[in-house]
């Protein structure tokens, strides 16, 4: 089986997604971009026609709420202004205020891209996909099994399954990575009839930064969540939640590209911007500069897709070299891998694995996941 | 700016390169990486110049073994340098493996083990070296 693709949107990948329309399943819409970039969202959805969902609460999942345009806008539309204090979200009037919030954030899903298409319908374009393929309750971090976020998620969801009429419903599971340690009892407190499926978000959880007991953890955490039998998205995954995918353990990959296969809400994204270089062997992005070096010490590495081809990324500055290029080939390489059958993948990954046994330590630090996946991959396999 | 206990080693490297190179310390790779040579040495002569990059460390060869390797991609030679007390924790052998030099520092500057020329020399990237070298020296 293979797990579809999605994209988280940015504003500045418009036209990645259109070229490459062909070469991903679906996207994932964050409340604070929808605001920020709504005729942009618009645009993109019309023009490439694909499955999306809209991700409401990911920017609030600390119970925070910055004094930026976008928040006072979320805030209104989600009926939440008035829990709002300096930029924390009281847990106290939230909770006198539930009904409310969990109501106005799932119509806000329901609604959002459609009414603000309103003017587009002059111009013939409706029609086409103005609903969400999926609603999301929404959700906040949960700290501990016996906190009062884990408490305050799961009345949210109970109340977002009264109102989710016909339209599917999934549940977020956004945990601190530690829980994983809990997964039997966090999970079991997720099986409420009305939840059509799961999207999980692990804090932080670098796919290809994590020791083989932490990636250990990882996979029994979806094993066990896959046997509740509906569909699992991850919210944050990469490579390895391809190959998980394939095992029938995630039904979903979402990334943004060459971003987001991993994500700590306690930091923010700052302004510095490094460009960054998939290297579709070791599965792993990797800043430019430091690709060139790798490739270079082991030829083997080189990508011949069409984008490296004409970016000529090993003779070419990295400021000269687009970045729309990058993207492209990052779009085109986790599609390969999503095509790709299994046992060729895997393959793939254990001869990485073996030609690079004999690189230098000096890119080990880069190099140190494939080993891990192997070992845990070759677990899973091994049953 | 901040000068390290390393910096102590430059006076005596300095020394050693000066009357055939230009002697550039602490040089900032121009490029998104934030790398600094400690030691950057520029042959005098016009017509394509030989460029080294020298790692200075005190004690911790490993890390400036590191630094010396990824200097392997922007010029033609990589040298480590160490104090003498230290050197014999060296492993001589991975520096001979990938061409790095090597030079023992004490009351004066010794090149244990000459530096390859590099084979990993990404030619633009010593380009724009060369490029921001020659202005600066006008």
């Amino acid at each position: 089986m293979n797990p579809k693709i999605y994209y988280r949107v940015l504003q500045t990948d418009g036209e990645v997604f259109k070229k490459l329309r062909n070469y991903y399943d679906g996207f994932v819409i964050e409340a604070s971009i929808l605001e920020q970039f709504t005729k942009f969202t618009l645009s993109l959805l019309f023009s490439v026609e694909k499955p999306f969902f809209i991700d409401p609460t990911h920017k609030l999942v600390l119970l925070t709420l910055k004094e930026k345009e976008w928040a006072i806008n979320v805030a209104e539309a989600f009926k939440i202004s008035e829990c709002v204090e300096e930029g924390v979200i009281l847990i106290d009037k939230l909770k006198e205020n539930l009904d409310a919030f969990v109501k106005a954030t799932i119509a806000y899903q329901r609604d959002k891209i459609k009414m603000s298409s309103g003017g587009l319908e002059l111009f013939g374009i409706s029609g086409y996909g103005l609903e969400p393929g999926i609603i999301v309750a929404p959700y906040f971090l949960i700290e501990g099994i016996h906190s009062e976020s884990f408490e305050l998620n799961l009345e949210m969801l109970r109340k977002s399954i009264a109102l989710k009429g016909d339209g599917k419903l999934y549940a977020v599971i956004a945990i601190e990575e530690y829980l994983l340690s809990e997964a039997e009892e966090l999970i079991s407190k997720f099986e409420i009839e009305g939840v059509d499926g799961f999207c999980v978000w692990v804090s932080d959880f670098r796919e290809e930064g994590e020791d083989v007991k932490m990636l250990e953890k990882y996979v029994e955490f979806f094993k066990k969540l896959s046997k509740l039998k509906k569909p699992i998205m991850n919210l944050y995954g990469g490579a390895f939640s391809v190959l998980l995918g394939k095992l029938g353990l995630i039904d979903c990959v979402v990334q943004g590209i060459a971003y987001g296969e991993h994500r700590n809400p306690y930091i923010a994204a700052t302004g510095r911007y490094t460009k960054t270089y998939y290297i579709p062997k070791i599965h792993k992005v990797v800043p430019l500069y430091r690709a060139q070096e790798l490739i270079e010490t082991v030829p083997e590495l080189k990508c011949e897709c069409e984008f490296c081809v004409e970016a000529d990324i090993m003779n070419t500055p990295e400021n000269r070299i687009r970045t729309d290029l990058l993207k492209k080939h990052y779009v085109l390489s986790r599609w390969n891998e999503k095509q790709m059958d299994f046992n060729e993948l895997y393959a793939n990954l254990k001869s990485t694995t073996q030609l690079l046994d004999d690189v230098f330590e000096e890119f080990w630090e880069q190099l140190r996941h494939l080993k891990s996946w192997e070992e845990v991959i070759g677990k899973i396999i091994e049953g | 700016m901040i000068r390290t206990r390393e910096s102590s080693l430059y006076p005596k490297l300095f020394d050693l390169f000066s009357d055939d190179y230009h002697i550039f310390l602490e040089y900032r790779v121009q490029d998104c990486s934030r790398r600094e040579i400690d030691v950057l040495c520029v042959q005098k002569q016009k017509a394509n110049p030989e460029i080294r990059a020298i790692e200075a460390k005190i004690s911790n060869w490993k890390i400036g073994f590191r630094q010396a390797f990824s200097r392997l991609f922007y010029v033609d030679r990589s040298y480590l340098a160490i104090s003498r007390e230290h050197l014999n924790k060296v492993d001589c052998e991975i520096l001979k493996k990938h061409g790095i030099g090597l030079i023992s520092v004490d009351g004066s500057a010794e090149v244990i083990i000459n530096a390859e020329w590099s084979d990993r020399t990404m030619e633009w990237r010593k380009e724009k070296i060369l490029k921001d070298i020659m202005k600066r020296l006008g």
